[in-house]
C-alpha cells in the first residue's frame, strides 16, 4: 500500500483514458484528493479503494498486490508498439505477467532490441542498394525481426493462446533471437572485412602492405643477416620490392617499411635482442634502458622477432599510430586485431592506452587491459616520442606512438586488486553498455548501451 | 469479415505467425514456401486474398505477381505484397505490375489483418 498503490491506480487509469477528474467523480471523491493519492501521499483502503477498483473494472487486490507497475507499464507500451492495442483486453498483460513473468521479461527485451535493430536497419538500408551481400544479410534480419515481433505480439494477448501455442511462439522467439545474434555477428564480420572471400575489392596500399607482413609474420630474415653478411641493405629492399606483387603505391610504403626495419636492425641486432630478452624479460622499458636505446625501437624489433623467439616469451603485438591517431602499423594478437581497411567497421576503441601516450608524450605508460570475449589480461607498453629525431628551427616535429602488447602471465592474472583498464577493438563491435567513451551505437551490444552515446 | 487466404512465404516463422493471427479471426489460410510453382498452387487454391513475399526460392514475387496478372482466372485477385527490402525500386516495379496492397517488414501483425480485411472488403 502507498506509493506503488498509488503508482497502479494511475496507470490503470491511464491505460484505460480517463480522465482524473472522471475517475474522482466516479469514486466520489474531488481530483485533487485522488490525485495527492496517485502520488503516494494519501493511504487507501476501505470502501475508497473498492469504488476505485471498481470504476477502474479490475480488483482491489491488483491495485494493492498487483504486479510490478514498472514492468506492467513496459508491457502496455510493448503493446501498444506492436500496434494492436484494439485487440488488447486491458487485463492481458497482468495475466501474462502472473502466469509467465520470464516470458513476460523476454518480451520486453526482444522488444527492446528490435527496437534498436530496426533504427539500425534503417541507416544500413541505403548501403544495402550498392551492395548484394549486404542486401542479403539485411533481409535475414528483417525477416528475423518480423518473425519475432509476430510472435512477441502474439504472446502478449496470451488469454487468446493456447499453452500449446504459447510453447511453440516462445520456442520460435528464441530460435529466432538466435539466428538474429548469428546474423548480427555475420554482418559485423562483414563490415569488417569488406567482402566476404576479400578477393574481389581492390586493396588500398595499405592493406597490401599488410598483408605483405602478414604473410612474412613481420620477420624479414634477408634483412635480419645483413650484420652477419655484411650486405648492402638496399640491394636487399630492392630485391623484395622487384619480386613482390604489390601495386606501385604498395611497393612505395614497402619500401618505407623495410628501409626502417633495415635501420632498426642496424642499431638492434636480433642476436642482442635475443640475448637481452634472456636477461630482462619481454619488457621494452627496461631492455631500452639498460642498452641506452629509444624504446619505441626495442617495441619496433620486439614485433620482428621470429615466431620461436617470440613465442618462448609468449606472442607480441605492436600497433603504431601517427600524431592523429590513424593506425599506420599494427602486428596484431588474436585478442587484439584492428582493421586496416576503409570499409573498417569504425575507428580503434578510444580507451587505447596508445591514445593516451599520445597526450601524455615521452613518458612510459603500462597499462593491464582486459578485452570483452577474451580470457586473461593483457600488458600493454606505451610510449609517444618524436617521429624525427632532428630538431630544428622553425620545425614542427611529430610524435608517433607505440604499442607493445603482450599476454599477462599467471602471477598477474590471479591478482584480483589489479586495476584493469577495459578496452576494446572498435565500438561497432564492442559489447561494453557503460562505456563512457562509446562513439557509436554496438551491432552487438544489448539496447540500454545506446543511452551512453555523447 | 473473413475469407481465405494464400500465404506465400518462405519464412516458416513467420508462416506460422501470420497464419495463427489469421485463422484465430476466422479466415482459412493455405501456405505455400517457395515461388517456383506457386502460380500453380494459387489456381489450385483458389484464394479471395494473396499474401506474396518479395524474395523466394525459385522465383520472385514480381514475377509471381506478372503470372497472376497476365492470367485472366487470376488477374483479378487482390494481392498485398511483403518485403524486406523496403526500397522504392521494389515499391515502383509492383505497383507497375498492378499490386493491391504493398507492406515493408518488420510489420505489425495488426497492419497485416487490417490491410487483408480492406481487400476482401473494400467497403
Amino acid at each position: 500500500m502507498g506509493v506503488d498503490t498509488g503508482l497502479r491506480i494511475r496507470q490503470r487509469r491511464e491505460y484505460l483514458g480517463m480522465k482524473q477528474a472522471e475517475l474522482a467523480r466516479v469514486a466520489g471523491v474531488s481530483a485533487s484528493y485522488l490525485n495527492l493519492i496517485e502520488h503516494g501521499r494519501r493511504r487507501i483502503g476501505g470502501k475508497l479503494l473498492l469504488s476505485i477498483a471498481g470504476a477502474l473494472e479490475t480488483e482491489p487486490v491488483s491495485l494493492t498486490e498487483g504486479e510490478d507497475p514498472v514492468l506492467l507499464a513496459e508491457l502496455r507500451a510493448a503493446a501498444r508498439e506492436n500496434g494492436d492495442t484494439g485487440a488488447l483486453v486491458p487485463e492481458d498483460p497482468e495475466v501474462l505477467l502472473q502466469h509467465s513473468p520470464d516470458w513476460a521479461k523476454l518480451i520486453l527485451a526482444q522488444q527492446a532490441r528490435i527496437s534498436a535493430l530496426q533504427k539500425m536497419v534503417t541507416v544500413l538500408n541505403n548501403r544495402a542498394r550498392h551492395d548484394p551481400k549486404l542486401a542479403e544479410s539485411l533481409h535475414e534480419m528483417l525477416s528475423t525481426v518480423t518473425a519475432i515481433r509476430s510472435a512477441a505480439s502474439i504472446l502478449a494477448q496470451p488469454k487468446d493462446v493456447s499453452p500449446e501455442w504459447q510453447g511453440r511462439f516462445s520456442r520460435n522467439i528464441l530460435e529466432d533471437s538466435r539466428r538474429l545474434a548469428e546474423a548480427s555477428r555475420g554482418l559485423a564480420s562483414y563490415l569488417e572485412i569488406g567482402t566476404e572471400d576479400g578477393s574481389e575489392a581492390a586493396k588500398a596500399p595499405e592493406d597490401e602492405l599488410a598483408e605483405f607482413q602478414k604473410h612474412r609474420a613481420h620477420h624479414v630474415a634477408e634483412l635480419e643477416a645483413q650484420t652477419v653478411s655484411g650486405d648492402d641493405s638496399s640491394n636487399i629492399v630492392s630485391a623484395i620490392l622487384t619480386e613482390s606483387n604489390l601495386s606501385e603505391h604498395g611497393k612505395t610504403l614497402l619500401e618505407s617499411w623495410l628501409n626502417s626495419y633495415a635501420k632498426d636492425v642496424s642499431i638492434l641486432s636480433l642476436s642482442d635482442l635475443a640475448d637481452a630478452l634472456m636477461q630482462d624479460g619481454p619488457d621494452p622499458f627496461v631492455i631500452a634502458n639498460r642498452l641506452g636505446l629509444a624504446p619505441d625501437l626495442v617495441m619496433r624489433r620486439m614485433a620482428n622477432l621470429p615466431a620461436d623467439i617470440a613465442h618462448s616469451g609468449g606472442a607480441i603485438g605492436l600497433i603504431i599510430c601517427d600524431a592523429s591517431g590513424a593506425l599506420i602499423y599494427q602486428k596484431p594478437l588474436p585478442e587484439l586485431a584492428f582493421s586496416n581497411s576503409h570499409l573498417s567497421a569504425g575507428p580503434p576503441c578510444p580507451r587505447l592506452p596508445l591514445f593516451k601516450a599520445l597526450i601524455q608524450p615521452l613518458s612510459a605508460i603500462r597499462t593491464i587491459a582486459s578485452v570483452p570475449g577474451v580470457t586473461g589480461d593483457l600488458i600493454c607498453d606505451a610510449i609517444a616520442l618524436p617521429n624525427s629525431p632532428s630538431f630544428l628551427p622553425g620545425q614542427v616535429t611529430q610524435l608517433r606512438a607505440h604499442m607493445l602488447v603482450r599476454r599477462a602471465g599467471p602471477s598477474l592474472q590471479e591478482a584480483t586488486n589489479q586495476h584493469r583498464e577495459p578496452i576494446g577493438i572498435t565500438c561497432r563491435i564492442c559489447p561494453r553498455q557503460n562505456c563512457d567513451q562509446r562513439r557509436v551505437p554496438s551491432l552487438l551490444a544489448e539496447p540500454q548501451a545506446l543511452e551512453n552515446i555523447k | 469479415m473473413t475469407g481465405h487466404v494464400l500465404l506465400i512465404e518462405d519464412e516458416r516463422n513467420i508462416v506460422e505467425a501470420i497464419s495463427f493471427i489469421l485463422s484465430r479471426e476466422g479466415w482459412r489460410v493455405d501456405t505455400h514456401l517457395n515461388g517456383a510453382d506457386a502460380t500453380d498452387a494459387i489456381r489450385r487454391s483458389k484464394p479471395d486474398v494473396i499474401v506474396l513475399d518479395v524474395m523466394l526460392p525459385g522465383k520472385s514475387g514480381h514475377e509471381i505477381l506478372r503470372e497472376i496478372k497476365a492470367d485472366p482466372d487470376l488477374s483479378d485477385l487482390p494481392v498485398l505484397m511483403l518485403t524486406a527490402r523496403g526500397q522504392s525500386r521494389d515499391r515502383e516495379m509492383a505497383l507497375e505490375a498492378g499490386v493491391s496492397r504493398f507492406m515493408t517488414k518488420p510489420f505489425a501483425n495488426a497492419d497485416v489483418l487490417e490491410a487483408i480485411r480492406n481487400l476482401v472488403d473494400p467497403a
